[in-house]
Parts: structure tokens; sequence; C-alpha cells
């Protein structure tokens, strides 16, 4: 297991959940589930149908990087303008977003070391 | 080819340069005197290796650095990512003056002892490897410095070092959240909490040593022209292996730069290596129209630069802190010393925020760099070689905390989002 794997799980749902409520979304549920293999965590946003996938995709580029996430995973959910998830893009391993005209859900993997 | 050219970032090709290179600067029995006065200088701030041991082993010895640290690299399976580039070039800037393979290796060795107690791979904390190294000096003072037995230096020396990249990991990572990622030399400020308690020891323990003010400007036309011949390099090759609209190269200008931003995600290297090209040359400028002349410590110093513009950054974020420092110093009449270029070199520490916060803010946050960094050399008593890192951190958090402060009244008090 990574170092501080429990924080940096945590710091997913804080960057998401900041980032959703910046872009104005004011109703998100969260639940994060640790498994054997690897962690997820799912966003669910109501939309009230202002779509929020097209953006998101922009915004957030999921490349794990295993030594730029231990040096920088503090500043994760540190987010001052609400333009990019780069941190975020950091710490997940992958995303799927479902979004119908009413709520987005949003799922991010974390595969464990 | 293009491939690996992306992967190695072109380190592989400047560390043989220099090794190369440094042997046809001198009679060889010169240049083995030279390189072994260098691994056994005390390496305090500010101690020119060129001066101390030559233009060829100081050379050689950053040449030799960046080479072990790519292998290292190469060796874990990593490729050369900004951060990592930036951590590499880094080494090799400093090799000019303070690291060398002996202190470098010490902390090396405190680093791999930290990814062994904790049971992670040695790959995942590789970054603050790389940075750690700041704290070298730590080392070579008390092994060469003090003037106490080498049979006690030495085995003193030893311990200090690998107690220092043991405990810097964990230390480099918190501390990040103190400026908010608004310092790029984040381990410089972890680096020198560590350095600050030593030489309080030091002090408690009357042991005593003087900080140096050893440099050479004789090698300026070829450190000059060396220096010019990187960022050409950089320039011309991110231009030839480019695939992508040159107007990309504004998205990276675009960004604040704030840590962790690494410029060369989303298959960004040959863009990258443009801006590492372009960030060199405009700080070159600077120090050209300052007439400033080329010794160890200044071109380490932009080799930091061009390091650092693969990992946050580039023209529009280095050049008002370097402005604001060079303001001061003429408002103040300060005499452009060795330290004082410095600080304008590494007063780029602060580009975050003029990325994020716009030109002026930029030139304010150099000014107040200035007089922190010429203050803060007496906390550490020079055995940090990231000085300026340290200092840049108490900028940083005086100068967001002013914005924010002021950001937050007009948004309802409540948050900056």
């Amino acid at each position: 297991m990574a170092l501080h794997e429990y924080k940096k799980c945590a710091k997913i749902v804080e960057e998401i959940t900041e980032y959703l409520l910046g872009k104005g979304y004011k109703k998100i549920n969260s639940s994060l589930e640790l498994k054997d293999t690897e962690t997820t965590i799912t966003v669910t946003v109501e939309t009230n149908g202002v779509p929020i996938s097209g953006t998101l995709k922009q915004d957030l580029f999921c490349c794990r990087d295993t030594e730029l996430e231990e040096y920088g995973w503090e500043l994760s959910g540190d987010i001052h303008c609400v333009c990019t998830l780069d941190s975020l893009g950091l710490l997940v391993d992958k995303y799927e977003i479902c979004e119908d005209d009413n709520q987005c859900v949003i799922t991010f993997h974390r595969i464990k070391d | 080819m293009v491939k690996q050219l992306k992967q190695n970032m072109l380190v592989p090709f400047i560390a043989i340069a220099f090794i190369l290179l440094s042997f046809f600067l001198q009679p060889f029995p010169e240049f083995i005197k030279g390189y072994g006065r260098i691994l056994v200088s005390e390496s305090i701030l500010l101690t020119d290796y060129v001066s101390v041991g030559g233009i060829g082993p100081a050379l050689f010895n950053s040449g030799t650095l960046m080479l072990i640290s790519y292998i290292i690299i190469r060796k874990l399976d990593l490729r050369v990512t900004g951060s990592i580039f930036a951590g590499i070039l880094i080494i090799g800037g400093f090799a000019f003056f303070g690291k060398n393979l002996i202190n470098v290796s010490i902390i090396f060795l405190g680093v791999f002892l930290y990814s062994r107690y904790r049971k992670i791979k040695l790959k995942s904390v590789i970054l603050v490897l790389l940075f750690s190294t700041g704290l070298s000096p730590i080392s070579s003072v008390i092994m060469f410095g003090v003037g106490i037995p080498l049979y006690y230096s030495i085995p003193f020396g030893v311990l200090l070092g690998v107690l220092s990249g043991f405990l810097i990991v964990e230390l480099s990572s918190h501390v990040i959240s103190f400026h908010r990622g608004y310092n790029l030399y984040n381990v410089g400020f972890a680096g020198g909490i560590l350095g600050f308690a030593y030489f309080s020891i030091f002090k408690l323990l009357n042991i005593e040593y003087t900080t140096n003010l050893i440099y050479t400007n004789d090698q300026h036309l070829l450190l000059l022209y060396l220096f010019i011949v990187i960022c050409l390099f950089f320039i011309i090759t991110g231009i030839i292996i480019n695939q992508k609209p040159l107007k990309d190269y504004l998205k990276i200008i675009k960004t604040s730069g704030r840590a962790v931003t690494d410029f060369t995600r989303k298959d960004n290297q040959p863009l990258t290596m443009i801006n590492i090209g372009i960030t060199g040359l405009a700080a070159l400028l600077i120090l050209l129209i300052l007439n400033v002349h080329m010794n160890g410590p200044v071109f380490g110093g932009l080799l930091t630069i061009i390091g650092f513009s693969a990992f946050g950054k580039h023209p529009r974020n280095v050049l008002p802190p370097m402005i604001g420092v060079l303001l001061v110093s003429i408002i103040f009449n300060i005499e452009l010393s060795v330290p004082v270029v410095l600080a304008i070199i590494f007063s780029t520490a602060l580009a975050p925020i003029a990325g994020e916060h716009g030109f002026i803010i930029g030139i304010l946050s150099g000014m107040l760099h200035l007089p922190i960094v010429l203050s803060i050399g007496q906390l550490h008593g020079g055995v940090l070689l990231y000085s300026n890192g340290f200092a840049a951190a108490f900028t940083a958090v005086i100068f967001i905390t002013v914005i924010h402060t002021f950001e937050r009244s007009n948004i309802n008090g409540t948050t900056r989002i």
C-alpha cells in the first residue's frame, strides 16, 4: 500500500467536492469503497439539467504519477480556481461518467500498488 | 528516436556532453587534483567549485551527478517527467556550488533507508530523493570543515547526512501545505527547517565554522556560451519533434505554474523543451542586461531555472519576481554581489504567484523576497544550499495571505471559489 493511502483517498473526495461546489452544484453525495485491488470513489451530483461531464472531461486528465503523487498529495483539495483538477488526476488511475438529465454519477478508480 | 527523446528529455546528452567537455579543459593530472579538491571541499554556501577545482572538474562533477541520477531513474523504470527533470537539473546546477558525489550519495542513502524502513518503493519518493540533496553541505562541513579528527568527523558527517535524507521525505510532503504550492522549491523550505535545527545545535555544542564567499568569473565566456547552446539545443529539438500546433505553447504560458504542475503531462514534452530553452534565455537576458558575469553559482542557478521550466516556470511567471528583486536592489542601492544575483535567479521560486496573480503582484513578491533571503542565511548557517527556497516559502505565505484576505472580502467573506 502507498504511503498515506487513506489520506489520499480522502483528498480525492475533498478535491472533487470542492470542484463541484465551485461550479455551483448544490447537492453532492459521495461514497468510498476500499477493495482488495482498488479503491472506488463514487460521486453523485444533482445537475438539474446543467451538464457537467463535458467540462469535467476537459478539466481532468487522469494519469497516475507515483512520484509526483507522493510529493504533492497534501495540495490535493486545495483548488483555488475552478478550472483544473491536476492534483486529482495524479491520484486516480481512471474514471467513468454516467450522466442523464438530472444527475451525474462520477466513479474514480485508484488501483492499489 | 522521438519516443526516446521524449522519455529522456535530453538529460543523458547534456550529462555526457559535460563529462566529455570536462576532459579537454586542462591537463589530466590537474583535473584529478581539482576533482579531489571538490570532493573534500566543505561545500558550504557559497563555494564555487569552478574556483575550488577548476572548470573541468566542476563540469565533470555536474555531468556525473546528472548521469547517475538519470541511471537511477531508468533503473526504477521511470521516464523523465517534468518533475524528475527539475530534480536532475537542480542536482546538476548545484553541482557547481555545493553538491558532489560524496555528500549527495550520503543524502541518497538516507532517503533509500527511509523507503526500506517504510516498506515503500523507492520510486514513490524519487522526487524527494532528487530534491533533498540541498542539505548536502551538512555532511561535507562536518567531515571536512570543522577541524575535528577525520575518524570522528567522517562518521558524524555521514550520520547527519543520512538522518537528513531519512527525515526530509515526511517533512517535505507536510510543509508544502504551508505555502500551498506557491514556492516551487518546497524541499528548500523543508531542508531549511532541518538546517535551522542543525545550526542551532552546532551553536549549542560550540561547533564552529565560517561561511564562504568563494567564486571566480574567469570562465565567464565558456559558461555563457555553454548555457546558450543548451537552451538552443532544447528549443531546436523541441521544434523538430513537436507534432502539435506551436500555438499550444500558449497553454503552458497561461498556467500559473503552481506546484505540482508538470508541463510534460499530456504528451507535451516537445513544447516543454521549447519552454525550457525560451525561459532559460529570458533569464539569461536579464543577467546580461545587468552585466552579470558567469561563475559556478550563476551557471548552476540558470540550470535550475531551465530544470523547473518543465515543472512550473515559464517566461510570463519568472520575469516579474526577477524584476522585483532587481528593483529593490536599485532602490536601496544594494550592490549586485553574487548572493544578490542568486536572489534574482532563485526568486523564480515564486513564479506561481506571478503566474496566478499577474505581473505587478509578481514584481512585489520579488521585492519582498530579497530582504528576506538576505537575512535568512543566519538561520541555517550556510548548511542549506536552497537558501532562496527556504526564504521563498515565507515570502509566498505572506503574499498569499494578503491576497486571499482581500479577495475574500470581495466575495462575501466566505471562500475564494
